[in-house]
């Protein structure tokens, strides 16, 4: 579980969720858990939760909008929204090794929160992307439990499939 | 005057895509979960489309489409408005009577043509 190429895997998967989930980002790096926690002691920062969970994995996605005015202009709602749409695309592209996982709606929590999502980790994986616009938000991704057997797809690391979104599938 | 029913538990989506409609000459009504949504769709006999996200809180939207056809003898057409795209969801709302499918973000434009002709059939 603690294997390299798993940590590599979901930290780009986390990553490309965030960038197709912000079109104006300038661009996505990751930053350590040590940088993540620091963000409890940030002011005017807001913090976005939502589980993912299914038989194989349960993890948590935390969502981060920094104090900075560009920051600030986005309200709660459009906040949250934000975060389910990046659980919405972690999810997705997440089906290829778990295909049975449920998320839930985004739960607003406060920053200092941060310190006691961290305590059941098995692995963390945090990124920080500022959009054109000076926005600048943190997603980390907070690994509770999951199978010891599960690898990730070789041919796909790193490189996830782009997506067709927003077009009506009629049945 | 027909109307289009947008049930998401963001105020976000709802204003988006209600403005899109209603730009568009569409009378909107709107809820904030599918059990809102089942009651806004007893109040207004006019409703003819009904725009759905499927995970809000009280209840999910597929579970409001199963309540539609199955309790209120309701078979207004469905459009899924989402962040999923699991095939096993999409097939229970195949099952449910679901129209159609969309994963978010909504694209007005490319979707207004379709809605038209959900709405008069």
């Amino acid at each position: 579980m603690r294997d390299h190429s798993h940590n590599d895997y979901l930290q780009g998967l986390l990553s490309s969720s965030l960038a197709s989930c912000i079109t104006s980002l300038g661009g996505v790096q990751a930053i350590s858990a040590e940088e993540w926690e620091a963000l409890a002691e940030s002011q005017n920062t807001r913090l976005v939760v939502l589980t993912l969970s299914g038989y194989s994995l349960r993890c948590l996605l935390a969502l981060v909008a920094d104090g900075t005015n560009a920051t600030r202009s986005m309200d709660d709602d459009e906040l949250q929204e934000l975060a389910n749409n990046l659980c919405g695309t972690l999810k997705r592209q997440l089906s290829a090794v778990f295909p049975q996982l449920g998320m839930s709606t985004p739960n607003a929590l406060p920053v200092a929160c941060i310190a006691y999502l961290q305590e059941a980790e098995q692995l963390m994986m945090a990124v920080h992307g500022v959009a054109t616009d000076g926005s600048s938000l943190t997603a980390c991704l907070l690994v509770l439990q999951a199978d010891d057997d599960w690898a990730p797809p070789a041919a796909q690391l790193n490189a996830p499939e782009p997506e067709v979104l927003g077009e009506l599938e009629l049945f | 005057m027909s109307r289009v029913l947008v049930v998401d538990d963001s105020a976000t989506v709802r204003n988006e895509v209600a403005g899109f409609l209603q730009q568009n000459g569409l009378q909107v009504v709107t809820a904030q979960d599918g059990r809102d949504g089942l009651m806004q769709l007893t109040r207004h006999s006019d409703i003819r489309l009904i725009i759905c996200d499927v995970n809000m809180p009280n209840m999910d939207g597929l579970t409001m489409a199963e309540k539609t056809r199955d309790e209120l003898r309701n078979t207004t057409p469905i459009i899924m408005l989402t962040t999923e795209s699991c095939p096993k969801m999409k097939q229970r709302g195949k099952a449910a009577g679901v129209r159609g499918w969309i994963v978010k973000p909504f694209n007005g434009p490319g979707t207004i043509g379709a809605i038209q002709k959900l709405m008069s059939a």
